[in-house]
């Protein structure tokens, strides 16, 4: 039975609203519409206990999902549930018009019963992972997850550079920390990790799915050997690059024009000296290479040598070591090193700083380069082999650098260390414990996840292979002549509905039949009962821009009635088609609402409902219409005005 | 037998490990002093590194089958089933016992009942009483019944007992019967295995800065005060005002004030540099004119972006630490010394911005303060098996090292509880 529950908070809804009227215009949709005061309290919960069996399919009208969502779809016994906010999306917003914000609440819940029509019970996928990790290390963070994951009882296999040895964590990672810290980390950590089988080689391929990936390793000898495991973690260290300040100050053909990486031994064997430290002035430093300056700058004064720092900033998390440098007796002058001549053992070094008035010279015996630190030499290939993205510097990209630090582009992949920036020692470890957690919880997962997924049609498939391309989560994939899903790599975001061309894969639940059924009613309802008014289409996706209409709610932003928004699993669902059929409905404008730029929950959905929007505006433009017509927009919860400023008022 | 910890302070961190701690089967309970969570994220706004929102927490297995964030008010943390949150309360004595300890905390009442709430803000609407706005910086008010922020959570509004006139207006239109104005405190003791303290920094007024005149002037302003100007939900819907109310148009901001200062807080607080840029940025956007006085730029790699893009936008940097902000003929005046010209300046602006010190909130809280180490921060891990810190509470920095680092201290934990698979 189709039912609907409307909720009326309190009994304040009927200040904004005529529930008496939607009960009476929309009763004949439903088989029953039944009224409670406090749907989300307990009393409320034991009502719906009572009016809901598991064959029905029901609308709920109350607060919006993202509140009553969680309480109520633990207890209902119907998987069909619609939910309609009538409180944020309606009575809050239109508090000055309670006709029309009626008329609303009516065109929606009528949409809510088309809906719940479409509605299937959600896909369950199996989790079945293998518990086997791969840490690609050389990092000291991929000792160090290693280390965790052994500790915790997971089987780990640790890959090591071809040619590195245990000695190269301390001996490549320098920077990091203090030599006697590092010295005393690494040692206990290669005994906490001697659980890991160890294995010197290269990635050359990758298969499989999220839980359980092949992975082919060519080992120093020369054999390959393939591994199944559940997740990889990609922990490499980073390289002294090229110093950019080479040339200007003889590195290469003076033996006294060093790197910082030999300062140390330059000042145990010589004092009395004096050294110039030029930063490299072409690169953004990062604290630990910051930290890693000030430390062996120290040293070098304290063995009594006069140690002068050419810097413009120097970027450290411990002002202590600022503090020891100077009291040592470090001499920091801001400029650039723009000229060295060599007069007999010495350097006259010009350093000048195109602000400064003053042009200085230094005289010095040593002149001593810090270069930018940067990825490890096969990262770039090993991010092919894994397909994973890089930055703009070449270190691996995070999936979303706020929240989900060690996350890569592609599900099951993580990264700890020195793979997605320098870090200081203290940082790597807990990036590294970070990724360790994140496999760890992969692995004792139990159960299934439920999702909505797509359903390819194989008759109508061309094997374009576009929903190959689309798919952010490589969660379809050509298998001869077949277009398969892989469920452990799906995210439910229907990207790849949007994207083919021949329109044969239909999203469970939002079949593109119920999208054009929903847009015509509200269309025609609208058109009954609010006449000539011009209304809106705003098609928001499920994360990000719906919290921003939920928020427009709490706010109080209010914007004109006559706007519908229609949720969609992630923006980058919408296809031109939907936003033209909007417009054939009569709708005066379409909105694609996204989360920002950048911030799309399954990595592209942003972008592509931009790329869809300018497309169909393409459209409309090269027939004579106004493409003003339809717009893409991000919205969010904190710029809960969004709505407001988006949503034209008309007359 | 199912383990369980305390966590000290639900802002970002707190909430990060708490969620990833019961996401492996470990129960918690969430101590707040506020009557909110989310800490010091509820005054941002927005947030870098990726300029969306402050309130918006990782997604725990439980809830949203971990692959989604999720904003604050969608319920992540109040829905947990091993979850626990007391918000308004506050950690009295925390004493070894047995294999952990015993934690007695109290709780101020909220008068309103969080399991009969059903948030419709009626009585927030009858409410005579107007009293400023802890969250407003030009005069915005608040009724003695309140929601602090509209994204807040717990939901449910809460009474400002010291303002109320006790009419009982709210009572009567309360007509599932949340309301309670004669709740009255209460005390709970929890036996625990471990405790995590997460409780965070707070941005240092800027009062007793030398110099600064910040007391004097209500156009000398701090960061997160600006941050509220600048949300379109505060007081002033999003437009910069002067205190007389005018439209701003030229701002100065002084990076490093009171901090790496020997005579004041001598640690960096690593944040502060990028909240800058952050808001030179959006002030940009808004057609201000800013000038950033600064000694040293330290933005990490994952931010670099904001000084690159606030050069570009125009924002004017000044090498130089300020002497002092000095008011005159109404308007504060910031005098510098631009170190790389060498000219002394006197920059006359609508409003100054002070980039004050990141200072840790445990130190004011007696049993907490007894686990804090250099500058009142604490260790990641600071008694081995039994007392763990994360997120701010270990050293100023920003969200995502923090998230980072409540993600790492909730492996240690567990594993120290739990030994593994």
């Amino acid at each position: 039975m189709k039912k609907l529950f409307l909720c009326t908070c309190n009994k304040t809804l009927n200040k904004w609203l005529d529930l008496e009227r939607i009960q009476k215009e929309i009763g004949s949709t439903f088989e029953s519409v039944k009224v409670h005061d406090a749907l989300c309290l307990e009393e409320g919960l034991a009502f719906l206990d009572s009016e809901v069996s598991k064959d029905d399919a029901i609308v709920i009208g109350a607060c919006t999902s993202q509140i009553i969502g969680v309480p109520l779809e633990r207890r209902l016994k119907t998987e069909q549930v619609s939910f309609v906010p009538i409180r944020e999306h309606v009575a809050w917003v239109h508090k000055e018009d309670k006709k029309s914000a009626t008329n609303k609440a009516i065109i929606l819940l009528q949409d809510g019963a088309i809906h719940v029509n479409h509605m299937e019970p959600k896909t369950a996928v199996d989790l079945q992972i293998e518990k086997k990790i791969l840490v690609v290390g050389g990092g000291l963070a991929g000792l160090k997850v290693a280390s965790d994951l052994v500790q915790l009882g997971v089987e780990v296999t640790l890959l090591e550079p071809p040619e590195f040895n245990k000695d190269d964590y301390v001996e490549k990672n320098q920077f990091m920390a203090d030599s006697s810290t590092l010295k005393d980390t690494v040692n206990g950590l290669l005994a906490t990790s001697k659980g890991a089988k160890k294995l010197n080689g290269t990635v050359t391929s990758l298969s499989g799915r999220a839980g359980l990936f092949s992975v082919i390793i060519k080992l120093d000898d020369g054999k390959e050997m393939d591994l199944l495991v559940g997740a990889i973690v990609v922990a490499t260290h980073t390289e002294q690059s090229a110093p950019s300040l080479a040339k200007t100050s003889l590195y290469g053909k003076s033996e006294n024009s060093v790197l910082i990486s030999e300062l140390a031994t330059l000042a145990s064997n010589k004092s009395g000296k004096t050294i110039l430290v030029a930063q490299d002035p072409t690169y953004h430093e990062s604290d630990a290479e910051g930290s890693y300056l000030l430390r062996e700058v120290t040293q070098a004064a304290e063995k009594g040598n006069t140690v002068i720092v050419a810097h413009f900033n120097i970027y450290t998390k411990d002002e202590n070591l600022y503090r020891k440098a100077r009291e040592s007796g470090v001499i920091f002058v801001r400029g650039t090193l723009e000229k060295v001549d060599k007069k007999k053992d010495q350097f006259v070094c010009r350093l000048e700083n195109t602000l400064e008035s003053q042009v200085r010279e230094f005289t010095v015996d040593y002149i001593v380069l810090q270069p930018e630190r940067k990825p490890w030499s096969g990262t770039r290939k090993l991010a092919n082999t894994l397909d994973l993205n890089l930055d703009q510097s070449g270190f691996i990209k995070t999936r979303y650098s706020k929240m989900k630090p060690v996350q890569t582009s592609k599900r099951g992949i993580f990264i700890a260390g020195n793979a997605k920036t320098p870090m200081n020692l203290n940082d790597a470890l807990a990036s590294a414990s970070n990724a360790s957690l994140e496999v760890f919880k992969n692995i004792i997962a139990e159960g299934e996840r439920k999702g909505w997924i797509p359903v390819i049609d194989e008759e109508q498939c061309d094997l374009c292979e576009a929903c190959v391309n689309a798919c952010p989560n490589d969660a379809l994939r050509r298998d001869e002549d077949l277009i398969k899903h892989v469920p452990m790599n799906c995210e439910f975001c229907g990207i790849c509905v949007s994207a083919c061309p021949t329109r044969a894969i239909e999203f469970q639940s939002h079949k593109k039949d119920s999208w054009l059924a929903r847009i015509e009613a509200i269309g025609a309802n609208h058109k009954k009962l609010e006449g000539k008014k011009p209304f809106t289409l705003v098609y928001a996706c499920s994360e990000c821009a719906n919290a921003s209409i939920d928020q427009a709610g709490f706010t109080g932003k209010g914007y004109p009635t006559g706007t519908y928004v229609l949720q969609f699993p992630c923006a980058g669902m919408v296809s031109p088609i939907e936003i033209l059929k909007g417009l054939v409905e009569g709708a005066e404008q379409v909105i694609v609402a996204h989360c920002p730029p950048g911030g799309c929950h399954h990595q592209t959905g942003d972008h592509l409902s931009e790329l869809v929007v300018k497309f169909t505006q393409d459209m409309l433009t090269s027939i004579g219409q106004d493409p003003s017509r339809i717009k893409a927009t991000y919205m969010i919860a904190a710029l809960p005005n969004k709505m407001q400023e988006e949503v034209a008022h008309r007359g | 037998m199912t383990k369980n910890a305390v966590v000290i302070g639900a802002g970002l961190a707190g909430i990060q490990v708490s969620q990833q701690l019961t996401d492996l089967g470990i129960t918690i309970h969430l101590i707040e002093k506020e009557p909110i969570i989310g800490g010091l994220s509820t005054y941002l706004g927005r947030v870098f590194p990726t300029g969306d929102c402050a309130l918006c927490l990782d997604a725990s297995n439980e809830m949203y089958d971990g692959h989604h964030r999720k904003c604050q008010y969608r319920g992540l943390v109040t829905e947990k089933k091993n979850l626990k949150l007391y918000t308004q309360s506050e950690v009295k004595s925390i004493t070894e016992a047995d294999s952990g300890f015993k934690i007695s905390i109290k709780s101020e009442p909220r008068y309103v009942n969080l399991d009969r709430c059903v948030v419709c803000l009626e009585c927030i609407d009858v409410c005579d009483v107007e009293v400023a706005d802890e969250y407003a910086l030009r005069g915005g008010t608040r009724k003695a019944i309140y929601r602090p922020i509209p994204q807040g959570v717990p939901h449910a509004p809460l009474i400002d007992l010291e303002h109320c006139t006790k009419c009982g207006k709210c009572v009567d239109v309360c007509k599932v019967n949340a309301i309670d104005l004669e709740e009255k405190e209460s005390s709970k003791t929890i036996n625990t295995d471990a405790v995590i303290i997460a409780t965070g920094v707070e941005e240092k007024i800027p009062l007793d800065f030398p110099g600064y005149e910040y007391r004097t002037s209500d156009d000398i302003i701090s960061h997160a005060e600006l941050a509220r100007m600048l949300d379109p939900t505060g007081d002033t819907n999003g437009v910069v005002t002067t205190s007389a109310g005018d439209v701003v148009s030229k701002v100065t901001m002084v990076l490093c004030v009171g901090s790496r200062d020997k005579t004041a807080f001598e640690y960096c607080s690593q944040a502060c540099c990028t909240y800058s840029l952050k808001h030179a940025e959006m002030l940009r956007e808004l057609g201000i004119d800013v000038t950033i006085c600064y000694m040293d730029i330290r933005v990490p790699n994952h931010s670099f972006h904001y000084l690159e893009s606030s050069i570009e936008k125009g924002v004017k940097f000044i090498r130089g630490k300020p002497d002092k902000v000095v008011v005159r003929s109404g308007k504060p005046v910031t005098v510098v010394e631009d170190t790389q010209s060498q000219k002394l300046m006197q920059i006359e602006s609508d409003l100054v911005v002070l980039a004050s010190p990141l200072a840790p909130l445990g130190i004011g809280n007696d049993p907490v303060s007894a686990f804090l180490g250099e500058y009142g921060f604490a260790q990641r891990v600071v008694k081995e098996r039994k007392v763990y810190a994360c997120g701010t509470a270990t050293g100023p920095t920003d969200i995502p090292t923090s998230i980072a680092e409540a993600n790492a201290v909730a492996l240690r934990v567990y594993s120290d509880l739990k030994g593994g698979i």
